[in-house]
């Protein structure tokens, strides 16, 4: 029988990718076995994507300094080496062009030729102003599928607005309904973790998939429009019906829900900071629940007795839970009543998931060497689901600046080595690895 | 022209709840057949959430579930019976992709797993959506929103010191996985369509969270890297500049404030207001960026700019100097906002109980086409005999597998 080759063989991305949607859209699709190349620039190291130093003084910043391996941001090659960065792109290849100056577009150009898809997530002007549209690039090759995902859309009012994840998700409505339940809500600030970046990337990554099931349809490429506001909006779907439907104005539920009772994060013994949280959707799931505990005076009282009555008394319900929590260990609560099939699960922190016995039997971090870009031998979150016949993994480390130019340009483009030389002269392809201003403004 | 990118696709749905029907809208919305099982009498369980049209329980009537059954047909089909598998089965010859979320161990004990359903259709995607995976220790444990959350390792660090964690928003992280577990089908249709190999997708909630971008991989990786946790903290610790980046009060509500060095000189140009003694003033205040000595005052000269200003106008003002600052939208504002409506982004669906309102778009657009995305969600069993009529059953059939209660 013939080897079944991965999803996406022989399938070729090029993408001018940047923060975090992008570089996570175009892992999805490297994981599943298409050639992923990264086109970038020497010009100027984009902070947010490929981070670093920037200036001295955010030199002693615990979290810039917690992204580097042992800390460590004096060894060169430092846009190689942030977690931030290569977490989300390997099984992907670099190369580097200048795209502002006509003959480095020409090599580009070429390389589009020899491409299915050209992905990017810039601000709509900065596409704009380097004449890489879609016409432009769908004159170069008819049978490109173009996916283009900035904040909004290629229309309508916002199109030129610019902002990071964090600002979408304010005006999108996702700062409005988290957060703790009090009248300040939304300045809970939830650093660093955006909604958007991962609903951004992973609808991109649907509509690349669906660009090319098209294109096998029809033999002709598309353009598809996956602005990030747009695909993170359905993810608060219920909210925002309750007020199409009903003209309810919905704010945060805290840790709540509207269906359950118990639902909430109780603390547990031991180390600081230790928490588990435990939910009980029906009558079903409080039963096992009162039982795994082995029903305590407590759980016998009278506005306990049904869903609604529980519901009602939610504080007083946590008041006796947090008593008993504080007991115990936070996987000792879990297994606990997971055995009478209630929903329990330990708040797990960075560390506790490599340690998680469930992450551990499905093989979810795989061992990545980074030797070559200084970063030793680490484990490295892995694939986010399993095929049977065309398992996916980590197959080449996280690409460095510029570390493929030799491949690109030869292989795929099949340009002369004399040609090379030439361009590489002009600077309109560059050699090097390293960036010619390691600042930014 | 409208045409529907996914219109050469079949996809058979027995999912309950948000995930597993959420991957199915994306095939459906797209223009793929979605047929949805449902079990005779009851349905789908989301049909008995909240929110509900005047509040009033009903089950054609739940906006979760209208929402997120969009461009599907309903056929009722009582698994557990001989006859309920028989007509299963043949659905699955004719169909290119299986979803199912029930609990582990399920359909294999239907006699409906992958072993038996690929010898049917060898070439059938099949995508088995569950907590926490098809095996390992954890693979019985139940799972609710908050849980999920909880296992993400993104939780931990979510919210104030000396609060507890707290989760996202809503269920949006039921509603990710399904997005993951819809590009996690769509690549295994690509074995099948190319490669004339079906295959089976074991699609863990768990393993979605583990492995999205941003806190979740990237700081299971920077512990790895440096031993040092993310942990909750006052937003300002994490400041590297003096400019602001948190969520500020302002006349009617919050404004999201985000900085960057590159945009300094503009957001102190927004300040001074075209007032050039004002922005030479502002020079002197803060003469150095990175003084994060200064970071109180620059913050609170912001929120004095801002506090008689209303979002909009603070957000158009930002904006004029590129500056990223943006509304903190409630969904009342987010419904009403002139983007979204100039973009025609809201879909405006009419079902024949619940009525007429607005539901959300779709997440990626084309273009260069019209979508057709607004069929309503179907009635319980509505297409039932429209589906059957299609496989070869008979009127008299039908009415058979009505009074064995097959359907």
């Amino acid at each position: 029988m013939n080897k079944i080759r991965l999803p996406l063989e022989g399938i070729r991305i090029a993408s001018i990718e940047v923060v975090y949607a992008g570089p996570f859209c175009t892992q999805m699709l490297a994981n599943m076995g298409a050639e992923v190349i990264c086109v970038e620039t020497i010009n100027f190291r984009p902070p947010a994507s490929r981070p670093g130093t920037v200036h001295g003084d955010t030199v002693a910043n615990p979290n810039l300094l917690r992204t580097f391996h042992d800390k460590d941001i004096t060894t060169e090659g430092i846009w190689n080496r942030s977690a931030a960065y290569a977490s989300k792109n390997f099984n992907k290849l670099s190369c580097t062009m200048d795209l502002t100056r006509p003959e480095g577009k020409d090599v580009f150009r070429r390389l589009i030729e020899k491409c299915d898809v050209f992905f990017e997530n810039n601000a709509v002007r900065t596409i704009e102003k380097l004449g890489l549209t879609y016409d432009v690039l769908s004159a170069w090759n008819p049978r490109l599928v173009y996916v283009t995902a900035p904040g909004f859309a290629v229309e309508g009012p916002y199109k030129y607005y610019i902002g990071y994840g964090t600002n979408i998700e304010a005006l999108v409505g996702h700062a409005w309904l988290r957060g703790y339940p009090d009248e300040d809500h939304p300045t809970h600030l939830y650093m660093d973790v955006y909604q958007m970046d991962a609903s951004g990337g992973m609808a991109a990554a649907s509509a690349i998939l669906m660009g090319l099931w098209h294109r096998a349809k029809t033999n002709k490429g598309m353009l598809i429009d996956s602005g990030s506001a747009n695909t993170v909006i359905p993810q608060f779907a219920e909210a925002i019906m309750d007020y199409t439907m009903n003209k309810r104005v919905r704010r945060t539920q805290g840790n709540r829900d509207l269906w359950a009772a118990p639902c909430g994060v109780y603390p547990c013994r031991g180390a600081a900071d230790r928490w588990v949280c435990i939910t009980c959707y029906n009558d079903t799931q409080w039963r096992g629940f009162c039982e795994a505990i082995a029903n305590p005076d407590w759980t016998k009282q009278e506005m306990f007795a049904t869903h609604e009555s529980r519901y009602q008394h939610q504080n007083e319900l946590d008041k006796y839970i947090k008593a008993w929590t504080s007991r115990h260990d936070d996987y000792e609560v879990m297994f606990i009543l997971q055995k009478y099939g209630v929903p329990s699960m330990p708040v797990l922190n960075e560390r506790d998931t490599l340690r998680d016995p469930q992450v551990i039997a499905r093989g979810f971090y795989e061992r990545v060497d980074g030797t070559k870009y200084n970063c030793g031998v680490h484990m490295f979150p892995g694939m986010m689901w399993k095929y049977s016949k065309t398992p996916m993994s980590i197959r080449i480390p996280p690409c460095m600046l510029g570390e493929h130019n030799d491949y690109v340009f030869k292989e795929v483009i099949g340009m002369t080595i004399e040609e090379i030389k030439r361009l590489e002269a002009q600077d309109y392809i560059i050699g090097g690895t390293a960036y010619t201003e390691t600042a930014l403004g | 022209m409208v045409y529907q990118v996914l219109d050469n696709v079949k996809v058979i749905e027995v999912c309950h709840y948000i995930a597993g029907p959420y991957c199915c809208k994306m095939f459906a919305d797209y223009g793929a057949d979605v047929i949805k099982i449902e079990k005779p009498g009851k349905g789908d369980g989301a049909r008995y959430l909240k929110p509900f049209i005047g509040d009033v329980p009903h089950p054609e009537k739940s906006g979760l579930f209208l929402n997120l059954n969009t461009n599907k047909r309903s056929i009722t089909l009582n698994l557990q019976s001989e006859k309920g598998k028989e007509i299963f089965k043949t659905l699955v010859e004719t169909a290119d992709v299986v979803v199912e979320n029930f609990s582990p161990g399920v359909m294999d004990r239907l006699g409906l797993g992958y072993i038996v359903l690929e010898k049917i259709n060898p070439r059938l995607v099949m995508t088995s959506i569950s907590n926490f995976g098809q095996y390992g220790p954890y693979r019985d444990f139940a799972l609710s929103e908050l849980t999920l959350n909880a296992v993400s390792g993104f939780m931990a660090s979510c919210g104030l010191p000396d609060h507890e964690p707290t989760k996202r928003g809503e269920n949006c992280e039921q509603y990710q996985s399904g997005l993951t577990a819809f590009v996690a089908t769509m690549g295994a249709l690509f074995t099948s369509r190319f490669q004339g190999e079906g295959q089976y997708v074991d699609f863990s909630l768990m393993e979605a969270m583990l492995g999205s971008v941003d806190n979740g991989a990237r700081d299971k990786l920077s512990y790895l890297y440096s031993g040092m946790l993310l942990v909750r903290h006052d937003p300002r610790i994490s400041s590297t500049t003096i400019m602001p980046q948190n969520i500020m009060p302002c006349k009617d509500g919050f404004v999201q404030w985000r900085a960057d060095s590159a945009w300094w000189p503009r957001y102190l140009d927004m300040l001074a207001g075209g007032d050039e003694k004002k922005r030479k003033e502002l020079d002197e205040q803060f003469p150095d960026l990175y003084d994060l000595n200064k970071l109180d005052e620059s913050w609170a000269v912001c929120l004095a700019w801002s506090i008689d200003k209303t979002k909009l106008e603070l957000m158009a003002e930002a904006q004029k100097y590129k500056v990223p600052c943006m509304m903190v939208s409630s969904p009342e504002d987010l419904v009403e906002n002139e983007h979204f409506k100039a973009v025609n982004y809201w879909l405006d669906i009419e079902h024949p109980v619940a009525g007429k309102f607005l539901y959300p778009g779709l997440p990626t657009r084309f273009p260069q086409f019209t979508s057709q995305a607004n069929k309503p969600a179907p009635l319980l069993g509505q297409h039932t005999e429209e589906v059957l009529n299609e496989l070869g059953y008979q009127k008299d059939d039908v009415k058979g597998f009505k009074e064995t209660g097959t359907i």
